[in-house]
C-alpha cells in the first residue's frame, strides 16, 4: 500500500517537475478561465448588483472550459513526446498511472481557481462569500470528479486527430451531474442560502467523484497505448 | 450470443411483421381518446415504446462493450457500434415524437424537464460514442475507449437523472407503481407498442449484426487475397 502511495505521488510529481519547467499548461488554463470572466460581461452586461446572480455558473463554465482544454493540451504532449511509454514500463499497477495523472491535473485545476476566484469575486462584484466553506468544499468535491472523469478521457482522445474537439464532445455530457451540483452548490455558499437539497448536492457530487475516480482506475490500463 | 441474435431473426421478422401492425390498430382504433388531450395524446404510446427501446440499446452498448474489454474479439465492439446506432435512432425519435406531443399540450416545442434534460443527455451521449467510433478505424486502442466510454456513460446516466430531477422537475409522471393512472385499454395499447417496438428494435440490430459479421468476412477474405 506505501509503495503504491510513493508510485502513485512519484509519478504526479514527474508531471509537476516537467510543468514547472515551462509553465505552459498551468499559465494558458490561468489566463483562459480569467478571459471568460470578460467574455461574460461582454455578453451579459453585468450590472454589479447582478453579479451574485451570475458568479456561480461563469466560474463554473469558466473552469471546466478551461480545465478541459488544459487537461487535453496535457495529454496531447504527453502522447507527442511519448512521455507516456516510461510509466507504462514501471513495475507499479496501471490503476496508480491513472492517479497520478489524475492527482497532477487536481493540483494544478486547484492552483488556477486559486488565482480564479479572487479575480472573479472582483470582477462580479462580490462582497465576499457568505459561507467560506461550503464554497471550497462544493468547488473542491466539483473538481475532483471534473478531473477524474477528465483524465480518463483526456488520455484515451489523445490520440485522436480532433482531441481538442472531441474531449469536450465527450466529457460535458458526462458531467452534467458536477455542472448543475457544482453551480447549486456555489449559489448557496456565495447566499448563504443553505437549503436541504444543499446537502443533498454535496452526497451527490461526493457519490460521483468517488465512482470516477474508481471505475476509471479500473478502465485506465484499457485506453493506454500497447 | 451474437450468432443466437442473427439466428433469431427470422422470428423477430414474423414478430414485427404482427405486432407493428397490432400496435397501429390498438393506437389508433382500440384504445379510447383521451379526455383532455384528445387525439394528441396517441403520440404517447410510440413515444413511451421508442424511449425504452433507447434505454434498452444503451444497456447493450455497456453490455457488449465489457464482453469486448474482456474478450477483445472486434465481434463485440461492432454490436456494440450497433447497438448505439439504433439507440440514436430511438432516441432521435423519442425527441421528436416528444416535442411534437409538448406542442399542444405544453404550448412549447421545449421545456428544461427532468426527464427531456436526461433523454437529451443521452442523446449527445449516443453521438458522441458514434464520433469515438467513427474516429476509431483500425486502432485497438480507440475501439478499447469507445468500450470504456460505453461503460461510464450508463454507470453515469442514474446521476445524470438523479442531478437533474434535483435540478428541477412538469414531464407526466404516468406510469407508477401500483398506480398505472390510465384505463386498461390505454396500458394495454402501451404494453403492445413497448413489446412491438422492441421486437422491431431487435430485429433491425439483428440485421444490423448479420451485416457486420459478413463485412467481418469480406475483410478476411481481402486480407488472405490481397496480403499487403
Amino acid at each position: 500500500m506505501k509503495a503504491y502511495l510513493r508510485a502513485v505521488l512519484t509519478l504526479a510529481r514527474k508531471d509537476a517537475l516537467l510543468e514547472r519547467k515551462s509553465l505552459e499548461t498551468v499559465t494558458a488554463t490561468a489566463s483562459f478561465t480569467l478571459l471568460v470572466a470578460v467574455l461574460f460581461h461582454f455578453a451579459f452586461d453585468i450590472r454589479s448588483a447582478e453579479g451574485a446572480r451570475f458568479f456561480p455558473g461563469a466560474l463554473w463554465i469558466a473552469v471546466l472550459f478551461a480545465g478541459t482544454i488544459g487537461m487535453a493540451r496535457s495529454a496531447r504532449i504527453d502522447e507527442v513526446e511519448g512521455r507516456g511509454r516510461g510509466p507504462a514500463l514501471a513495475p507499479v499497477d496501471r490503476s496508480a498511472l491513472f492517479l497520478g495523472k489524475f492527482l497532477f491535473h487536481l493540483v494544478l485545476m486547484l492552483l488556477v481557481e486559486g488565482v480564479a476566484v479572487p479575480v472573479f469575486i472582483a470582477a462580479f462584484a462580490l462582497r465576499g462569500v457568505a459561507l467560506p466553506h461550503l464554497f471550497i468544499a462544493g468547488l473542491v468535491l466539483g473538481t475532483w470528479g471534473f478531473v477524474a472523469l477528465g483524465t480518463l478521457l483526456a488520455g484515451a482522445t489523445s490520440g485522436e486527430r480532433s482531441t481538442g474537439l472531441l474531449l469536450p464532445l465527450v466529457l460535458f455530457p458526462l458531467l452534467t451531474p458536477v455542472a448543475l451540483g457544482g453551480v447549486a452548490i456555489v449559489t448557496a455558499a456565495v447566499t448563504g442560502d443553505v437549503t436541504p437539497a444543499t446537502g443533498t448536492w454535496l452526497r451527490l457530487l461526493l457519490v460521483f467523484d468517488v465512482l470516477f475516480t474508481a471505475v476509471p482506475a479500473l478502465l485506465y490500463e484499457s485506453v493506454l497505448e500497447v | 450470443m451474437i450468432r443466437a441474435m442473427i439466428g433469431a431473426q427470422k422470428a423477430l421478422s414474423i414478430g414485427t411483421v404482427l405486432l407493428i401492425p397490432a400496435s397501429l390498430y390498438m393506437v389508433f382504433v382500440y384504445a379510447p381518446n383521451e379526455a383532455t388531450m384528445g387525439v394528441v395524446q396517441r403520440i404517447f404510446y410510440y413515444h413511451v415504446a421508442t424511449a425504452w427501446n433507447g434505454y434498452l440499446f444503451i444497456g447493450l452498448v455497456a453490455l457488449m462493450s465489457l464482453i469486448y474489454l474482456i474478450r477483445r474479439e472486434d465481434t463485440w465492439n461492432r454490436a456494440a457500434r450497433s447497438a448505439a446506432e439504433l439507440g440514436v435512432l430511438f432516441i432521435t425519435l423519442t425527441l421528436i415524437a416528444g416535442s411534437l406531443w409538448a406542442r399542444p399540450v405544453w404550448n412549447v416545442w421545449w421545456t428544461w424537464d427532468p426527464r427531456l434534460v436526461t433523454t437529451l443527455i443521452l442523446w449527445f451521449f449516443y453521438v458522441a460514442y458514434l464520433l469515438i467510433q467513427a474516429g476509431a478505424g483500425e486502432s485497438q486502442r480507440q475501439k478499447r475507449f469507445a468500450a470504456v466510454f460505453g461503460i461510464v456513460g450508463v454507470i453515469d446516466i442514474p446521476l445524470v437523472h438523479y442531478s437533474v430531477v434535483l435540478w428541477r422537475s412538469i414531464h407526466p409522471n404516468v406510469v407508477r407503481p401500483g398506480n398505472p393512472g390510465m384505463p386498461p385499454e390505454m396500458l394495454i395499447t402501451m404494453i403492445v407498442s413497448v413489446i412491438a417496438f422492441t421486437v422491431l428494435g431487435l430485429y433491425l440490430w439483428s440485421r444490423r449484426l448479420e451485416v457486420e459479421s459478413l463485412s467481418q468476412r469480406v475483410e478476411a477474405l481481402k486480407a488472405k487475397v490481397l496480403p499487403l
